[in-house]
């Protein structure tokens, strides 16, 4: 208290303790500071001209309506809310923009080719043959053929055993079998699964089925009937597009020469989809195609009479209002003529069945009898005219 | 002797328990309890209203500062200190913002940044004043408070209407406790150097009140 005695009004009206007590006075400070004017009398005027003056510094405070900090306070928890959703949102918003732009990304990164289908190109279609994995080449003279791949490894070739000692040492390489113009087989797979492989067509698959799935690939045309396992899923690989299926008939036409590829689905149930990686998959049911269109990358799927897809592997073809043009490649490819189509006759169709066991002059004819075109022959070359 | 002996150490006292509890009310801000959140809402909005009301009188401006500081406690409390008095943290929260955004109003209005203003009502204006005396002292010392810096009236109004300490009031305005001192000596030297000149003696008024 001793210091008191030295005070004047600035020490008095800088003191913290002299400030507390004229802004907020006690019982107990009253007193103390009595004590002190009266311990320092001469005190009191400098004591009560520092009191006044804190009280005149001090400010007038309006109060605030206690609605209105309640509603600041009800804004501030909002606030918080919307502030942690709105970050959330930008989050999303952000991880949603990487994605679409990943899998903008994405239609551009092919799925990884596990078979070179630009070798079928450059592959000879003089002569049906065999290709094994050790590259030995078995040619099949027969116009039509059977071809048997045992579950041993065996091959047998219209019911002649194959010499194929070293097939089971390279099973990571695949059985090709090629058929030219004018020759077809049926094959029967390791797992008992028949392919009826039509002309100017190559088939790859396995020596056997080890994998989880039973994949083979192609090039042309063939019809599958593949035997029910649903615990390895059946794919036929063809440049465009990828048929999965468990168990079904169905026929797959992928010529290199036609600007489409085309599943016609005759039992069961089989999923198309294009050599992009996560693209979606289309499903067809029995009846239908899924036609792949090479120009504008698209399947697009069609309700079709499937015996005029799958007649070929009985030797006769059906045609419905097809465009001629169409009708005669297939006929070309199938007795491997050259068949040159004089004139404009995309816009002519033809109905009808033509039995591939007539001579092809004969199937011909035929086709222009009732599509009135007429067929002109020169050596080996066929000339059809409008 | 003996009376001061024992305030002095039960204010000591006081002081200590009082920034214990503190220390521990900011861990639970820090945590994020929102119970404890909405009692330092409830203890110190008001004080913050009012202390805005003297930078302007933009309520809307002032609300939106007591939101935005409040949501950012509630959102993100444990990137704050880890001690800090909670009622200096708020206030030096609250005022930074509020100047900011007086500063970003003005821009838009005018183009130019200028000092803040900090307006204060005192009470020497709002006394229904009793005697000419008196009346004449205090209209000296309104002349000597319009004389004052904007930031001289905040330290006042800091120091003589919260009851800071200069520590607390420089850690608020964001300077050093000696120029903090500095300020509110100056102000109160000009003040008095007012009341001094007229030769009047205000404490008169006073006189009955606390000195009886």
């Amino acid at each position: 208290m001793k210091k008191y005695k030295n005070y004047n009004f600035d020490q008095f009206v800088t003191d913290s303790d002299f400030i507390q007590w004229v802004l907020n006075s006690t019982v107990e400070s009253d007193h103390f500071w009595k004590n002190v004017i009266q311990q320092f009398p001469e005190k009191e005027g400098a004591i009560n001209e520092a009191v006044a003056f804190i009280q005149s510094l001090k400010a007038v405070e309006k109060p605030i309506p206690q609605e209105r900090l309640d509603l600041v306070w009800n804004k501030a928890k909002q606030a918080k809310v919307r502030k942690i959703s709105l970050q959330a949102v930008w989050w999303w918003a952000a991880v949603f923009i990487m994605l679409v732009g990943i899998s903008l990304l994405i239609p551009k990164i092919q799925k990884a080719p596990k078979f070179n289908f630009a070798e079928n190109k450059t592959e000879q279609y003089n002569e049906a043959r065999i290709i094994l994995p050790d590259g030995s080449v078995s040619s099949i003279p027969q116009k039509e053929s059977e071809i048997k791949i045992a579950s041993a490894g065996e091959i047998i070739v219209n019911k002649d055993t194959l010499n194929s000692a070293n097939l089971q040492q390279s099973q990571e390489k695949f059985i090709k079998v090629v058929m030219p113009y004018g020759q077809q087989t049926s094959l029967q797979l390791p797992d008992g699964t028949t392919v009826y492989v039509n002309a100017g067509s190559q088939l790859s698959f396995p020596v056997s089925f080890d994998g989880k799935k039973r994949e083979v690939y192609l090039t042309g045309e063939a019809f599958f009937d593949v035997v029910k396992d649903k615990e390895h899923p059946f794919i036929v690989y063809t440049p465009d597009v990828d048929i999965m299926v468990t168990g079904t008939e169905f026929n797959v036409s992928a010529y290199s020469d036609d600007n489409f590829t085309q599943t016609v689905l005759v039992e069961g149930a089989v999923s198309v989809s294009k050599k992009v990686r996560f693209s979606k998959s289309i499903d067809i049911s029995p009846g239908e195609s899924a036609l792949f269109d090479k120009e504008s990358e698209s399947i697009s799927t069609s309700k079709i009479d499937t015996e005029q897809y799958t007649s070929w592997i009985h030797g006769y073809i059906i045609c419905e209002n097809d465009p001629v043009n169409e009708v005669i490649k297939k006929i070309g490819r199938y007795y491997n003529s050259d068949i040159i189509l004089d004139g404009d006759l995309s816009n002519i169709t033809f109905s009808g069945k033509l039995d591939l066991k007539e001579d092809v002059q004969n199937v011909l004819n035929s086709i222009a009898y009732t599509s009135s075109l007429t067929v002109e022959t020169e050596h080996d070359i066929i000339r059809i005219k409008n | 002797m003996f009376t001061f002996a024992y305030r002095s150490d039960k204010r000591l006292m006081m002081i200590s328990n009082n920034y214990d509890d503190q220390y521990k009310l900011w861990n639970k801000v820090r945590q994020g309890n929102i119970t404890v959140i909405e009692k330092v809402y409830l203890d110190y909005s008001h004080s913050l209203y009012q202390y805005g009301l003297k930078f302007t009188q933009n309520t809307q401006l002032i609300e939106d500062c007591i939101q935005d500081l409040f949501s950012r406690i509630l959102t993100n409390s444990k990137n704050f200190s880890k001690s800090a008095d909670p009622q200096i943290y708020l206030m030096r929260a609250f005022r930074n913002n509020l100047i900011r955004l007086m500063e970003r109003e003005k821009k838009i209005q005018t183009r130019e940044v200028d000092e803040y203003q900090f307006e204060i009502l005192f009470s020497a204006e709002h006394k229904i004043i009793e005697s000419e005396e008196a009346q004449i002292n205090q209209q000296l010392l309104l002349q000597g408070i319009s004389k004052l810096t904007a930031r001289q009236k905040e330290a006042i109004y800091l120091r003589y209407t919260k009851g800071l300490e200069y520590d607390e009031i420089a850690g608020i305005m964001k300077m050093s406790i000696e120029s903090c001192r500095n300020v509110i000596y100056k102000a109160i030297k000009s003040l008095r150097e007012e009341i001094k000149n007229s030769g009047i003696l205000l404490y008169l008024f006073f006189k009955k009140r606390y000195c009886s």
